[in-house]
Order: structure tokens, then C-alpha cells, then sequence
């Protein structure tokens, strides 16, 4: 292992460590303070799994963005629809294709489930070219709308810029200039814990873009924006059953 | 009338163009120094108001969760820029709800955030100079705190809780607004917004009362301080005093007293309206509230009931059992508290009330949602029952009703243009072009269906209107209240 190796093994424990500790570290905060009042945006469902249904509503299909503004939620979802896929497909080696393998196989599930899922899930093997497209989408509205434009921050383009960068890089190595696939698998499996550290793909300067992209990314996931995936599940407008009157709501500090 | 141009009525609600500083001018009056210590804040700007400031902002992160996060949590998509209606009326991009929200969240990140502790000036952090300040007292002074920013929000980020937020921190260092903090005063120390004495009060019930003998030869009652009523009924002050409010206030005596109700009012709690919210003051509003609970157990109702009253019912509503609660003194059948409308509602459902819809044959009627209602309360049992709860009795008492544009009704409904703390005549030029969105939409109905009557359930929305329907030549009586409708269609007497 040569030092420019541990250079990239020493990137994603600090990015690892830095979201893992900084992200929690925020739960922790929105766990902690309480909700003195009940302040659901009604009308809001009186139950608490009408609640949860509803917050799943937003994480899952952006509702109040889609009656807000039908072009960002389009590129929006989009764009998170295609991190979700791409997360996935990432996710092959840790969900049991072995280093060196290419893919799932679904034939233990049956042949009626495998009849369904394997057409989708080779169907999304070819979307990814959607991640940079929808990126774009979000970066031109952003800077083309005088009102966005005007609320938008360096660290707004910044943030769009790096994941135009993973998406990119991450569709030319698919498409266009294919890495040693061997090389990088062992690479990103030599980072486990318990395994034989295995040296960076040094051969395959977009993989190691793309790779230092994501350590970017995760390590300022924790002090940007960003934490809106989590903050979502926070949101007391959103979780919070409309039920004041049948149900008695006190806070400590609130009931001095 | 003052010098104030109201925007052209075309029927069309159309997005401005982005004009920066367009109403960066407008603001309302500081409070003075004796207003201010007499509701517990400072007297006037401290010497290191900063760091006050500073120090409330971590207090009030520590106490509201929906703070924290909303300030965590915006991604700036812009969602809600164009849902203000101060921004429709005014162009003034700080009037777009996100821009608002960034005029603390760039101190908030200054200070308590990694980011804006080193790189300020890549993530938008701001130090908390004089100019912001001003700043703030400007922009957290035209949010009505009427949340339509965050049902369009994909994270339900209300505006609302960052404006109290901002005029909480701002009174904790003795800058607040005189409107408000006055009114609060006036109703620790006398019972109402208005400042009405007890026997001032006393003496207008019984001018009602004896107006409603003259009108319908029926010995309706307005009871005050009655100990052992069944319910007490605690309605906006404005109800007593402005019109067209008045009306509605015989319109509920009304439906009491063909109900058989027995009834009264408290001098005491002769206030629905909490202003304590405004400021978002827990003290202050709970203060209010516990009004409510004295009065209940002092006249030994076994009900409470309340008027017509936007914010009101908000604090009513939502927050009433946690103010003041528990209510297990009260009959336990009846929820508490309960809306004016909620009652009559259900009369009329039951087939208590014997009514005329003819009476309100010259009126063409439409309903405004009013935004604390639609958007923070609720009416009956299933969600939503604040929207057709109201408009069940409008179609029971009133023949012709007619729905304005649905962008801009129920949950998507705009304010008037007055509520938030921001009724008060330095204000008006901004009061006048918020009211925009809400008059476009009732012009389109006005010339297609010959609307002349717009229903409302709130003591803020009834008043502004009042105000600000001149400038937009439409005639100032075109706004009313639900019970007034009631009030007209109602036949008193013996029942069938």
C-alpha cells in the first residue's frame, strides 16, 4: 500500500467519522428540545399513524412541494428518486453479490417475485444518466428564477455542483471510460472493518473523483442543508396529530 | 382616507417582479418604555442588547424544537417564494417567506453553526449588527404569522414560529412593537383588547339587548358575570364595541336564546383574542389563557364557548388545554373549548333553530377562510370540519353562496392582510397591499356572480376589511361576520 492509498482509506474513515458523529449529533439535538405547543398545519390527521402516514407522504412522494411548485419537485424528485437508485445499486456488494460479481440474484425469491423485480431492477440500471440531468434542471431554475436567485447562496450552487460531479463522473465511468471494476470493488470492500485494507484503483483518476465527491459530500452532509433528510421526520407542522382537545400536551419546561 | 394607492383589482393574482427594499420603509411604532416593563421586558434597547439577543436566540432553540429545525432544515427550493401575500403586494423579495426566515437563520448560523462560524460568507451567515436589527423589526413586522408559506413547504417550515421567534428575542432586549405589547397590557390589567371597563361593558349589553327588543320583540339576553350558566361564552372584545362585529354578537345571543342555552359573558375574560401569541410569548399567552380558566371556575360554567375570532381559536383550540388546562371540572360531553360555530352547526343539524334563508335574500355570499382557522385549528371531529363547518351554516341561513377560486380558499386560503399583530394604522400601506391576493379573488367572484357579501369568522379579517375595502372601491360593507347572517335569518320565538 503506498501512502497515496491510505491517503483515500484515511478520506472515508474522517468522512465516515464526520457524518456518522456530526449527523447523530444533530438527531440528538432535535431529539432532546421539546415541542411546547401543538402546531400541526391543519387540516392534519387526528391520530398518530394518520401522522406518521403523512410525514411518509412528504419523505416519499414531496406532496406539499408538488402543490407548491410543480417544476422543482419534478427536477426534485427526480433527482432524489435517482440517489435512491443509485444508492441501491451501490449497495449490490454489501446485499450479497460477491467482489467480483455483477449482480443480484433474485431467483431464490421465487419465479413469480423474480419475474416481477428483475425487469425493474435492470430497468433502473439504465437511468442513471437521469441524476445529472435532473441536477442541472434544479441548478438552471435556481439561477434562471429571479426569486430563487435571490435566496441562493454560494453553498446552495456549491452543494448542486458537487452532486453534478458524483452524478457526472459516476455516468462516465458506466458509459464511457469504465474502471477496473475488480480493482475498485476490493478497493471499497477493503474498507470494512475486519477486512485487509485493499489499495485505491490509483489507475482510475474518475473513480477516485468520483469517490472523493462522496467523501465530500457525507462530510458535509452534518453542517449544510442537507440535514433537511433527517429534519424532515422532525418537522412538528408535519408529525404532530391534531388532537389538542382530546389530548392534554404538557412540556416541562412549558409547565412551570 | 390616507394617501395609500391600492393595487389595480384586475381578478388576476400575479406574481411581482422582485423589487428589493419596496417596503423596507414600512414600519410600526416602538414600544415605549412603560409598555414594555409592564408585560416584563426591558424598558428600552439594553447596552449589550447584542449578546441578549444572542443569548435568548440559544434559550428559545433550547425550548422549540420546531425553531431548531426549521432553521436546520431549509434547503431554499423556493417553494414558498411566491405564496406570501405581502410579497404578491409588495415585490419586496424579503417578504418572500424563505427570505424572511434567512434574516435570522443567517444569525443563527453565524453563531451557532460550524459553517457560519468559519466560512460566513460561503453559507450565508450574518453578524448581528444594528442594521439587521432594524431590519428585523421591519420584516418580522409584515408576516401575519398566518402560515399559508408552509403548506407548500416540503418540510412544513412555518414562517409563523420564526417571526414569534424574532419578536420574542427583539422584546428580551427591549424592542418591541407598541400595537401588540399595548394591548396586552390592557388586557392583564382590565380583561380586553379594548381596554372596555366592567361597567362599560355592562352598559352596551344592555343597549344591545334593548335594540334586539326593539327589533324582533323578543327579550333576547346578553348576561354578564352570570354565575351557574351553562356556558360561558368568551368572544373577541371587538364584538362588543366595532362593526360589523356587533352584529355577530346578537347573532349568537340568538342562537342562545332559541337554543335555551343559558349563557353568560365574563368581564373578566371579556378577551378570546390572545395577543401573547403575536409576540410569541409563552408567558404572556398563557397569562391570557389562565384568564379563561378563572373566570370558568369563578362563574361555575359548565361549558366555554368562543366567538368568532381567527387567532382566537388558534390559541383556543390548540393551545388552551395546554395553557390552562385540565378542564375536568367541565361537562365532560361537550368539547373544550368549543367554536361558536361548532354550537349553531350542530342546532341546526339537530333542528333547533328555526331559520329563514330569505332574510338574507339580498345578499350573494362567499366565505374566506380566515388563516388561523383554516390552517391551525379545527372544527367538529374530522380534519377539515373548519371549512365546512362555517360554510354549512352560511348555506343554511343564506340562499345564494357562491366559492371563490380554490387556490385560494380552505388550506390555501390568504390572510387579510391584518392579522399577526400588524392591525394598527402605521401599517396600513403595507395592510393595503397584502390585502391584494384576497381581493383579487373576491373581485372575480363580485363581477362574474354579483358577490356582495364576504363571510368571515374572524375579528382581525372583519376589521381590515373594513379598512382597506375603500381603497380598492369596494364597499367596506361588503365584509360581515357568519352569525351576522345567522342573526338575520333566525326566527325567534315559541318553537313549533
Amino acid at each position: 500500500m503506498n501512502p497515496i492509498s491510505w491517503f483515500f482509506v484515511g478520506l472515508a474513515y474522517a468522512a465516515g467519522a464526520v457524518f456518522a458523529l456530526g449527523f447523530g449529533w444533530k438527531l440528538w439535538i432535535w431529539l432532546r428540545t421539546p415541542n411546547p405547543l401543538i402546531i400541526p398545519t391543519t387540516p392534519a390527521p387526528t391520530t398518530a399513524g394518520g401522522a406518521a402516514a403523512r410525514v411518509a407522504g412528504e419523505a416519499l412522494f414531496f406532496k406539499s412541494l408538488f402543490r407548491g411548485n410543480r417544476w422543482t419537485w419534478f427536477f426534485g424528485y427526480l433527482m432524489h428518486l435517482s440517489i435512491a437508485v443509485a444508492l441501491m445499486r451501490h449497495a449490490v456488494v454489501p446485499l450479497g453479490v460477491p467482489v467480483g460479481g455483477s449482480d443480484l440474484d433474485f431467483t431464490a425469491l421465487g419465479p413469480a417475485l423474480n419475474d416481477l423485480i428483475r425487469p425493474i431492477w435492470d430497468a433502473t440500471f439504465r437511468l442513471g444518466p437521469l441524476f445529472p440531468i435532473a441536477v442541472i434542471g434544479l441548478l438552471a431554475r435556481r439561477a434562471w428564477v429571479a426569486r430563487t436567485r435571490y435566496i441562493s447562496y454560494a453553498a446552495d450552487y456549491a452543494i448542486l455542483l458537487l452532486l453534478l460531479g458524483i452524478g457526472g463522473s459516476g455516468v462516465l465511468m458506466k458509459y464511457v471510460w469504465e474502471p477496473d471494476v475488480d480493482a475498485v470493488h476490493h478497493f471499497v470492500f477493503g474498507l470494512n472493518p475486519g477486512h485487509p485494507f485493499a489499495p485505491a484503483p490509483l489507475g482510475d483518476p474518475l473513480f477516485l473523483f468520483h469517490f472523493t465527491m462522496v467523501m465530500t459530500l457525507m462530510m458535509v452532509f452534518p453542517f449544510s442543508k442537507l440535514l433537511h433528510v433527517g429534519g424532515i421526520f422532525f418537522s412538528p407542522t408535519r408529525n404532530q396529530p391534531d388532537n389538542p382537545r382530546e389530548v392534554r400536551h404538557v412540556t416541562p419546561w412549558a409547565s412551570r | 382616507m390616507a394617501d395609500i394607492k391600492a393595487p389595480e383589482l384586475t381578478g388576476r393574482i400575479d406574481v411581482p417582479a422582485v423589487s428589493e427594499g419596496a417596503s423596507a420603509e414600512i414600519r410600526p411604532h416602538v414600544a415605549g418604555e412603560a409598555l414594555m416593563t409592564k408585560i416584563g421586558f426591558p424598558g428600552k434597547l439594553v447596552d449589550d442588547w447584542q449578546a441578549r439577543a444572542i443569548e435568548k436566540m440559544g434559550d428559545l432553540l433550547s425550548k422549540y424544537r420546531s425553531l431548531q429545525v426549521f432553521l436546520d432544515i431549509c434547503v431554499q427550493c423556493g417553494s414558498c417564494t411566491d405564496k406570501c401575500h405581502y410579497f404578491l403586494g409588495t415585490g419586496d423579495p424579503k417578504n418572500m417567506p424563505v427570505a424572511r426566515q434567512e434574516l435570522l437563520r443567517s444569525v443563527y448560523r453565524r453563531y451557532f453553526t460550524p459553517g457560519g462560524k468559519y466560512v460566513p460568507g460561503w453559507v450565508g451567515a450574518r453578524d448581528l449588527t444594528e442594521d439587521v436589527l432594524k431590519e428585523w423589526f421591519v420584516y418580522f413586522h409584515q408576516c401575519s404569522q398566518c402560515r399559508r408559506c408552509s403548506v407548500f413547504c416540503p418540510y412544513g417550515i412555518d414562517t409563523a414560529e420564526i417571526s414569534m421567534a424574532a419578536r420574542e428575542i427583539m422584546d428580551s432586549i427591549g424592542m418591541g412593537q407598541k400595537y401588540s405589547n399595548e394591548i396586552i397590557g390592557k388586557v392583564h390589567t382590565i380583561g380586553n383588547n379594548l381596554g372596555i371597563p366592567d361597567r362599560a361593558l355592562a352598559d352596551t349589553l344592555e343597549t344591545l339587548e334593548e335594540e334586539a327588543k326593539e327589533s324582533t320583540n323578543v327579550d333576547v339576553k346578553l348576561p354578564l358575570n352570570v354565575k351557574g350558566a351553562d356556558v360561558l361564552l368568551v368572544t373577541p372584545s371587538a364584538d362588543f364595541f366595532s362593526e360589523p362585529h356587533v352584529e355577530g354578537l346578537v347573532g349568537y345571543a340568538k342562537v342562545f336564546h332559541q337554543a335555551g342555552i343559558s349563557w353568560t359573558l365574563s368581564s373578566y375574560a371579556s378577551e378570546a383574542a390572545n395577543f401573547g401569541l403575536f409576540i410569541g410569548n409563552y408567558d404572556n399567552m398563557r397569562k391570557i389563557a389562565q384568564r379563561i380558566r378563572q373566570a370558568a371556575i369563578d362563574l361555575g360554567v359548565k361549558r366555554i364557548v368562543i366567538g368568532e375570532c381567527g387567532h382566537a381559536w388558534r390559541v383556543a383550540y390548540s393551545f388552551l388545554n395546554t395553557l390552562a388546562g385540565p378542564w375536568d371540572f367541565l361537562d365532560s360531553r361537550y368539547p373544550v373549548p368549543q367554536h361558536v360555530c361548532e354550537v349553531t352547526y350542530d342546532l341546526i343539524n339537530r333542528g333547533a333553530l328555526k331559520l329563514d334563508p330569505t332574510a338574507n335574500d339580498q345578499y350573494t355570499v362567499t366565505f374566506h377562510d380566515s388563516c388561523n382557522v383554516a390552517r391551525a385549528s379545527r372544527m367538529g371531529d374530522r380534519p377539515g370540519g373548519q371549512f365546512e363547518i362555517p360554510r354549512g351554516i352560511v348555506k343554511a341561513v343564506a340562499n345564494k353562496f357562491v366559492e371563490m377560486d380554490p387556490e385560494t380558499t380552505r388550506d390555501r386560503t390568504f390572510c387579510c392582510g391584518g392579522g399577526g399583530g400588524l392591525l394598527t394604522d402605521e401599517l396600513l400601506d403595507l395592510r393595503v397591499k397584502g390585502a391584494m391576493p384576497r381581493m383579487q379573488a373576491l373581485k372575480r367572484v363580485m363581477d362574474s356572480d354579483g358577490v356582495n357579501y364576504m363571510a368571515s369568522i374572524c375579528a382581525i379579517c372583519k376589521a381590515q376589511f373594513t379598512k382597506i375595502m375603500p381603497y380598492y372601491k369596494v364597499p367596506r360593507e361588503t365584509i360581515g361576520g357568519v352569525h351576522q347572517l345567522v342573526s338575520n335569518a333566525i326566527v325567534l320565538g315559541a318553537k313549533e
